[in-house]
């Protein structure tokens, strides 16, 4: 049994790299089905946000990370030399302990946020439909997200988090000073994009519209937002008057061009406009920020911002670092143990297999029923009785959690080990 | 020496190294100085109110055609500005810059000539001219300051380097009251030229033709009228009029500096 965690983070690969590696929800499936029917991985999960694209697998007998990785570059249409440079790889109880990590927010650009655990949470269950979430990941996820819990609840690491909500204020208010009285414009119904708009209502922002490829559901979100819903094509329109732009959807390329927004930019006067694409891959091209009065900020300037706080939120880190070690190694050993008990199980059953094909060589037909019943019943307890001091002590070892001597005693039951 | 002269030099020497030290307490050098606190900038203006009094009652009358007593009156005013700011939210860093510049003009106005050009000094209209000239370029070197400022935090934020940014006001802020500060200068500029023209035209006796810094004041009030007409109509603020306020500037610093140096007098 092996469990593996490849993927890139905003800690090993610039957004240029993640945006192309980034798969949109509605792909995820697909992506799931084909791994599994290529004989890639036996289980597997895809978690596809703006700071990373991971994927957590039990890779299928005689398959190897690499492949995994070989994957990902083919999906993303990277070639695969450049991807492997910004590719990190965990196994086994490290991929257990990276996968705690990111579900209780300590890997998260902005550590101690809330969103990934809900994110995670969504990427387990699409792996839940699609079947492609087996016995392995169901513990290992089910557990993640109760470390996360555990984590949000031991350490209030969640209370120093500069989220990114604020850090979004905080970049706007640095160009437009206070945001009473000013208007925003909000494209696509992102987690990080509700969360923007809904930091910057906080802060006073006068005006919000909301705007989705969906109607109706720009008017879902802007109904729960207090905001006025409006149609994609009035974008443009839009622009015109508003201070703030917050892009944040799957569309997977880019809404707004430098050559779109330069005459908006005539039109507003030159007034001052902040633009945060938290988008991946971005919906607002890089280079409008040559444009006089257009200030851009994407998840990374974002992050930034929210390092500020980053003293404060170590020493929270510190105990949540711990409490996940702890939690990985314990997890790491059930599922061993899960493992070699399933192999116990095996034991038995072989045992059961020889004692019947034995029977069935002894050529007992001569027998009358009565007899037939009566020896059959005999050589079971005798497997039963000669198996049970062993296999009693290996689940007393299972519970023990002795992965190591359970091991060396299945070994000595004749168990050959994983994958017989 | 005599006393009077020995009282200003020594309030001259006074106000420098109160600026100078104040200076040194700005919040980029030294967060938590006493030469940083309101107290210490009062004292500051005080102390320089009194190095002109000091100037006057040595003098004998109010010496404003003097090049010294004008670069230190300019250099107040400019303090004054500081003052006006560093009560915002934000702006006690911009003290690097103005008060870095009243250093520099009270220590130009001791390098200075202190001899007037024997101007008429009766009336009104005369300290009027002189006095909303120098309030005026006062508020333009304010302007120049949030103009710089300004552009430097565009250039931090285009760039996406944010250490240090929380310390500065916002571009907004700072467009704004770069405008206040502009518009302020423009029109006590413009004041001070149409008072000093009507009192040139009603005092032949003062041969006040157009000298190089009548000409030079012109074309400082064409660049800031061109600068706020733009503002107006086609809404040039944030960079263009940043660049407009630190152009100005220069303008204004070349002007003082060949008039002191070269001409050794303001007209």
């Amino acid at each position: 049994m092996n469990i593996v965690a490849v993927g890139v983070s905003h800690h090993t690969a610039p957004i240029e790299i993640r945006e192309q590696l980034a798969v949109p929800m509605g792909l995820v499936p697909e992506l799931l089905h084909r791994l599994r029917a290529e004989h890639i991985g036996r289980e597997a999960l895809l978690l596809s946000t703006c700071n990373r694209v991971e994927l957590y697998a039990v890779p299928a007998e005689g398959r190897t990370p690499e492949e995994l990785v070989g994957f990902l570059a083919a999906n993303s249409g990277l070639k695969d030399r450049a991807l492997r440079a910004h590719i990190f790889r965990y196994q086994a109880e490290d991929a257990v302990r990276h996968v705690f990590r990111v579900a209780s927010s300590l890997d998260s650009m902005v550590v101690g946020e809330p969103q990934i655990t809900g994110q995670l949470r969504e990427a387990y269950r699409l792996a839940t439909d699609e079947r492609s979430a087996g016995p392995v990941l169901h513990r290992v996820i089910d557990r993640a997200l109760s470390v996360a819990k555990r984590v949000r609840t031991e350490t209030g690491i969640g209370r120093e988090a500069v989220s990114v909500g604020r850090a979004g204020v905080e970049l706007s208010r640095q160009v437009l000073g206070e945001l009473s009285g000013r208007s925003a414009l909000l494209i696509g119904a992102g987690a990080h994009g509700k969360l923007v708009a809904k930091a910057m209502l906080g802060y006073g922002l006068g005006e919000l519209v909301v705007t989705n490829r969906t109607f109706d559901r720009a008017s879902e979100l802007a109904a729960q937002l207090g905001a006025a819903a409006a149609p994609m094509d009035d974008i443009a329109r839009i622009m015109e008057r508003v201070d703030v732009v917050i892009a944040c959807t799957g569309a997977g390329r880019a809404l707004i061009s430098r050559a779109e927004l330069a005459p908006v930019m005539r039109r507003r006067r030159l007034r001052s406009i902040v633009m945060i694409d938290l988008s991946v891959p971005r919906n607002i091209d890089p280079d409008v920020n040559q444009i006089d009065g257009v200030y851009r900020f994407d998840v990374d300037d974002l992050r930034q911002i929210a390092d500020v706080g980053v003293e404060k939120r170590k020493v929270a880190a510190v105990e949540a670092e711990r409490i996940v070690s702890e939690e990985a190694v314990r997890a790491w050993r059930q599922l061993q143990v899960d493992g070699l008990i399933g192999r116990v199980g095996g034991i038995a059953r072989r045992a059961e297999a020889i004692r019947a094909a034995e029977l069935g060589r002894a050529g007992l037909t001569g027998l009358d029923p009565k007899q037939q019943k009566a020896i059959e019943a005999m050589t079971k307890a005798i497997v039963k009785k000669i198996l049970h001091p062993s296999l009693a002590q290996a689940r007393a070892l299972a519970e023990a959690g002795e992965v190591d001597r359970l091991e060396a005693l299945l070994a000595t039951l004749g168990d050959e080990g994983e994958g017989t | 020496m005599g006393g009077v002269e020995k009282v200003e030099s020594a309030l001259a020497a006074a106000v420098l190294v109160v600026w100078a030290l104040s200076l040194a307490g700005t919040r980029w050098a030294a967060p938590r100085a006493l030469t940083g606190r309101p107290a210490w900038v009062g004292f500051g203006l005080a102390l320089h109110l009194a190095s002109l009094g000091a100037a006057c009652w040595s003098a004998g009358h109010l010496p404003l055609d003097s090049m010294r007593f004008g670069l230190s009156a300019l250099a107040l005013w400019v303090a004054l500005g500081w003052g006006w700011l560093r009560a915002q939210p934000r702006m006690e860093s911009l003290g690097v810059l103005l008060i870095g510049l009243v250093v520099l003009l009270f220590g130009a106005a001791q390098l200075a000539p202190n001899a007037g050009g024997g101007t008429a000094r009766e009336g009104l209209w005369f300290p009027a001219h002189v006095t909303l000239i120098l309030v005026g370029l006062g508020g333009l070197a304010v302007s120049a300051s949030l103009s710089t400022v300004f552009l430097f935090v565009q250039r931090q934020l285009k760039a996406k380097r944010f250490q240090g940014l929380a310390r500065l006001p916002s571009l907004d802020v700072l467009d704004r009251r770069n405008y206040q500060a502009m518009s302020f200068g423009f029109v006590c500029l413009t004041a001070g030229m149409a008072i000093g023209g009507v009192w040139a035209a009603t005092h032949p006796e003062a041969s006040m033709g157009p000298t190089f810094t009548v000409w030079g004041t012109v074309l400082l009030w064409l660049w800031y009228a061109a600068a706020l007409h733009a503002r107006l109509v086609s809404g040039w603020q944030g960079r263009l009029a940043a660049v407009f306020g630190v152009g100005g500037f220069v303008g204004m610093g070349a002007m003082v500096a060949i008039a002191a140096v070269v001409l050794r007098g303001w007209h």
